[in-house]
């Protein structure tokens, strides 16, 4: 079918061109003959004629102008003509290719990894419309939701379509062949449907179970269903035992993508609706509100109308409401918004990295332009247009572009396998990234704007250049190519600029990178073994019960060979999402509405800090005499003392655990302890407050077990011994080292990219300034013969031309300085320890690329300077 | 001695009309097209004999005249062009335009200082 119209198109314009030849050739003939009529010979007749009729050629060319027939016949020859002067430097086609491929590869991968993560809806019914609110007080911290505040919302705003309350537990999963601990949570009846999932078996909740008086039920999810009940069709109606108490099954929900990782299984929270603590509007717990927005309500209008809801629950209940208002995010921002900046910050990085590339390609364009100035010349003295070979040039960039887009999809497809798998893996929907027709349609789009881009300039320098000129002289020393050179350092100095940029953003995130594995945790990691259990049940009850199992436990896991210390916390030192309350210092924090101070709260058994080498700073740490009955004693860290205790001690003084309005528990302060690493060991230190697991209620606990045997021995040891206390305990195990080095994880991918981003921009900077030295100095082969004739020096002509490197290097580094700056306040959110405007970074970023610049522009200038006066004045 | 007028150059956009003045005349072929102008402006008009055909497919392609292949006065096989409807509309257009164009020119340069 194809090759059908190809046919006709290449036969009717032949036709075409005959009928213009007969017409042409009976106009010269008539005039001949008329000539002849006068009595001039006919060779001379026919000469005049042809004469007077002037360029056969260009008149054709302006006849299938005229017709507007060009198009599809040219455009074929165009391309026919381009591939076959393609294939004939096979270098150069090879180089630019190459080029293309790397810059349009990279960004493929990137964008396929933003386009699955970030740009695509996230997998909800007009998930636009749903946001994530929160309370917050007048300082801006934002915190989770009272169960009264929701009902509240629920009942009194108008603009919401549906409010759905969600709030995370832990359950112990027995009765099954592995006790497993489950990640569950406690979801309003709105909640599925607000997310659109459905039960693939039984039902999900009714509105009756989000009111006291719900039955035990329970909705599992399709993994739990599978992994622990084996896909069983009849689970709907039987009874599953979590943390110790029968739930019956009443439905199953399909999979789909959850907030903040993957549920096990679900329970109506009407459960909790009838506990006092619950009800309490002034005990913030866990709860999440997600909503979904009335159809036409805006953000701010939404967020407007439940402040006015705050306001009144203000003025009724101002002990627990004072100063509270909402914080409300779309909930697309909530699970993608710090990854959208990285992504961005990477896709950046790769448009420079293929700008750079379009560069580098138009420098070589630009250098086979000037090889090909005498065959241009020959083809617009034949009648070609100039128009028509800029159009030429293009279709060649072009033809150099596409092939450069297949090119560079195929290494981009490659490069997607590692990328995915060095990736983070807490990143979502990375198992959905694809080079589908999206990404295809953005690469297709990327190489077309490149071949633009890099075929601009020779198509320019065509229309510019003087044809016969350049026929008669020769390239040298024309206008034409010294315009071309002007060009061509501009481009070097524009590709320096963005390498720079490039280069002082990797080595910025590789001296963060530094610092956040240097950052000293304030305990020491190695050789110390994680186990995480969790006590759940009416076992554990009483207090005591959960006293004694952690007494029993920290005895026997000390007692096995080799284990040098034990510790235990509820929260271990790495571990994110540990507890944060309102605490206050009676006669030392000063409470204003609205704002009330919060910091972490752990539970932390005797010799805690011995165990894991955190230092002691002031006054001591728990022992065994801190128990139930002993007075309540309580232990902060540096960041909270040096808070309030600048200049004297907080040993003595008390610390209430809640803010302002409530009786809360009071604590004598007994010691300081150095910041422990929280969040992970690029985040800042926040204040924490210890509390001895003997005076407490424990639940959750790490051992966190130090010994000279190899992780996994220590491990299953220590499983063997918790089991043996008892068998029911679901047990996680961790290598603190190995989640040390986990919590930079994302950091680690982003700055490797970055700094490959970086090396390439190096690199083909280097081949960039190389090819314009290189060049110029071919180009002027002739004048170096002259001046060394006339006594130049070889270090002369070397200088000459490292001189004209380093012009262009400094500007483009100096210009590439002034960019990075600029556009600092894009990566400063990325950078830990160091600023984005550290002048030392800089400093090195110019140094390196100006090492490289004068390298690069050396070697070729050293040829130059070692040119024989007498071979250079007899070539060509 | 007889003074002789040298010819002159066309103003730029005017040869199309003088094409299709020609060939309101009857059918023509480039050639004779080219002969008729120079017949009437009694050869005081230069015209590019190169340009001719581009200015003749131009005006067919906007299709202001029409072409077929016929037979020459010498028994040749020639190309004849001939002025359509639109061709003479246009044309009519033209000479207004001209018309008021070269009276007003006229009147400023005839105008003593």
């Amino acid at each position: 079918m194809r090759l059908r119209s190809f046919l006709d198109a290449m036969l009717r314009r032949s036709r075409l061109e005959r009928r213009m030849d007969a017409e042409i050739r009976f106009h010269l003939e008539s005039y001949r003959d008329d000539l002849m009529r006068q009595g001039v010979p006919r060779d001379e007749a026919m000469r005049r004629a042809r004469l007077e009729f002037g360029g056969i050629g260009t008149s054709k060319e302006q006849c299938r102008e005229a017709r507007g027939l060009r198009w599809p016949s040219e455009v074929s020859q165009d391309v026919r003509y381009g591939l076959r002067s393609l294939r004939k430097s096979p270098g150069f086609t090879a180089v630019a290719l190459l080029t293309l491929a790397l810059g349009i590869g990279a960004n493929t991968a990137i964008f396929s990894v933003l386009r699955a993560v970030v740009l695509r809806p996230l997998p909800y019914p007009d998930p636009a419309r749903l946001v994530i609110i929160r309370e917050q007080d007048t300082h801006g911290n934002s915190f989770s939701v009272t169960w009264p505040d929701f009902v509240d919302w629920r009942g009194q705003s108008r603009s919401f379509a549906a409010m759905a309350a969600y709030s995370p537990a832990r359950l112990l999963l027995t009765g099954v062949e592995r006790p497993a601990l489950l990640n569950a949570a406690h979801v309003s009846a709105s909640y599925f449907p607000l997310l659109g999932v459905k039960a693939e078996l039984g039902r999900t909740f009714v509105s009756a179970e989000d009111s006291a008086g719900a039955g035990f039920v329970t909705v599992l999810s399709d993994a739990l269903w599978r992994s622990a009940f084996g896909a069983d069709p009849g689970i709907v109606g039987r009874t599953v035992v979590l943390s110790g108490s029968a739930y019956a099954v009443i439905g199953v929900v399909e999979p789909y993508l959850s907030r903040g990782g993957p549920v096990d299984a679900y329970l109506p929270v009407g459960l909790r609706a009838g506990d006092p603590s619950f009800n309490n509007r002034g005990a913030h717990g866990s709860m999440h509100v997600l909503a979904r927005l009335v159809p036409g309500t805006s953000f701010g209008g939404a967020r407007a109308s439940l402040d006015t809801v705050m306001a009144r629950l203000e003025k009724q209940f101002p002990a627990s409401n004072a100063g509270h208002r909402t914080y409300m995010v779309p909930l697309t921002d909530s699970m993608t918004g710090e990854l959208r900046r990285v992504f961005y910050v990477l896709l950046a990085a790769v448009s420079l990295v293929l700008l750079i590339a379009c560069v580098n390609v138009a420098n070589l364009l630009l250098a086979r332009a000037a090889d090909r100035q005498k065959e241009i010349a020959v083809r617009a003295s034949l009648g070609a247009s100039r128009g028509r070979i800029a159009r030429q040039m293009m279709v060649e960039s072009l033809l150099l572009a596409m092939a450069g887009g297949v090119a560079g999809v195929a290494c981009g497809a490659a490069l997607l396998g590692p990328l995915i798998h060095f990736a983070p893996q807490q990143i979502p929907r990375l198992d959905t990234v694809r080079i589908d027709p999206g990404v295809l349609a953005f690469s297709l789009a990327i190489s077309l704007a490149t071949g633009v881009l890099f075929g601009l300039a020779p198509a320019l320098q065509v229309m510019r250049t003087d044809g016969n000129g350049a026929l008669k002289e020769g390239s040298r020393n024309s206008t034409g190519s010294r315009s071309r050179s002007r060009l061509r350092a501009g481009l070097i100095v524009t590709e320096v600029m963005f390498a720079t940029v490039l280069l002082t953003a990797s080595m910025l995130l590789l001296r963060s990178l530094g610092a956040a594995l240097a950052v000293d945790p304030g305990f020491r990691a190695g050789h110390l073994a994680a186990l995480d259990v969790t006590l759940l049940g009416a076992k554990y009850e009483p207090a005591a019960a959960g006293h004694q199992f952690l007494a029993e436990a920290s005895r026997e896991l000390a007692a096995i060979p080799g284990v040098e210390a034990v510790g235990a916390a509820a929260c271990p030192p790495l571990q994110k999402d540990c507890g944060d309350y309102w605490y206050e210092v009676p006669g030392r924090t000063h409470f204003t509405p609205g704002n009330a101070d919060d910091s972490l709260f752990n539970i932390v058994g005797s010799g805690y800090f011995a165990a894991i080498g955190a230092t002691v700073l002031q006054g001591r740490e728990f022992n065994s005499s801190d128990i139930t009955g002993a007075p309540p004693v309580a232990i902060i860290n540096e960041t909270l003392a040096r808070k309030w205790w600048p200049r004297d001690s907080p040993v003595g003084w008390q610390v209430k655990f809640g803010g302002p309005g409530e009786k809360g528990p009071l604590y004598e302060i007994v010691g300081v302890v150095r910041d422990v690493n929280r969040e992970g060991l690029d985040a800042p230190p926040e204040p924490e407050i210890f509390l001895a697991a003997a005076q407490a209620r424990v639940g959750r606990l790490a051992f966190l077990v130090r010994s000279s045997l190899s992780p996994l021995e220590v491990v299953s040891l220590a499983r063997r011994v918790l089991h043996r206390l008892d068998k029911d305990l679901a047990v996680r195990s961790a290598v603190v080292t190995q989640t040390m080095s986990q919590s930079l994880a994302e950091r680690k991918f982003t700055t490797a990219l970055l700094a490959a981003f970086g090396a390439l921009a190096l690199t083909l900077a280097g081949v960039g300034i190389f090819g314009v030295i290189a060049y110029q100095a071919a180009q002027q082969t002739h004048e170096i013969g002259i001046r060394k004739a006339l006594g130049a020096r070889t270090s002369d002509i070397v200088g000459m031309y490292s001189r004209r490197a380093a012009v262009l290097v400094m500007s483009g580094t100096l210009l590439g300085v002034l960019c990075s700056l600029a556009s600092s306040r894009l990566l400063a959110t990325m950078l830990f320890g160091v600023k984005p405007w550290d002048w030392l970074t800089l400093a090195a970023a110019v140094s390196i690329l100006t090492a490289l610049g004068l390298a690069a522009g050396y070697i070729p200038a050293r040829r130059a300077g070692r040119l024989d006066a007498m071979a250079a004045l007899r070539q060509e | 001695m007889k003074k002789e007028t040298k010819p002159v150059d066309l103003l730029q956009g005017t040869l199309d009309m003088l094409i299709l003045k020609a060939v309101s005349l009857g059918p023509l072929h480039g050639y004779g097209v080219l002969v008729r102008i120079q017949q009437i402006s009694k050869d005081a008009l230069r015209i590019q004999q190169g340009s001719l055909y581009p200015a003749l497919y131009r005006l067919e392609h906007q299709g202001l005249i029409a072409s077929e292949w016929g037979e020459s006065e010498n028994k040749r096989k020639a190309k004849f062009y001939r002025l359509t409807d639109a061709g003479k509309k246009r044309l009519r257009a033209e000479q207004e335009k001209w018309g008021r164009f070269s009276a007003a020119v006229a009147g400023i340069l005839s105008t003593e200082a």
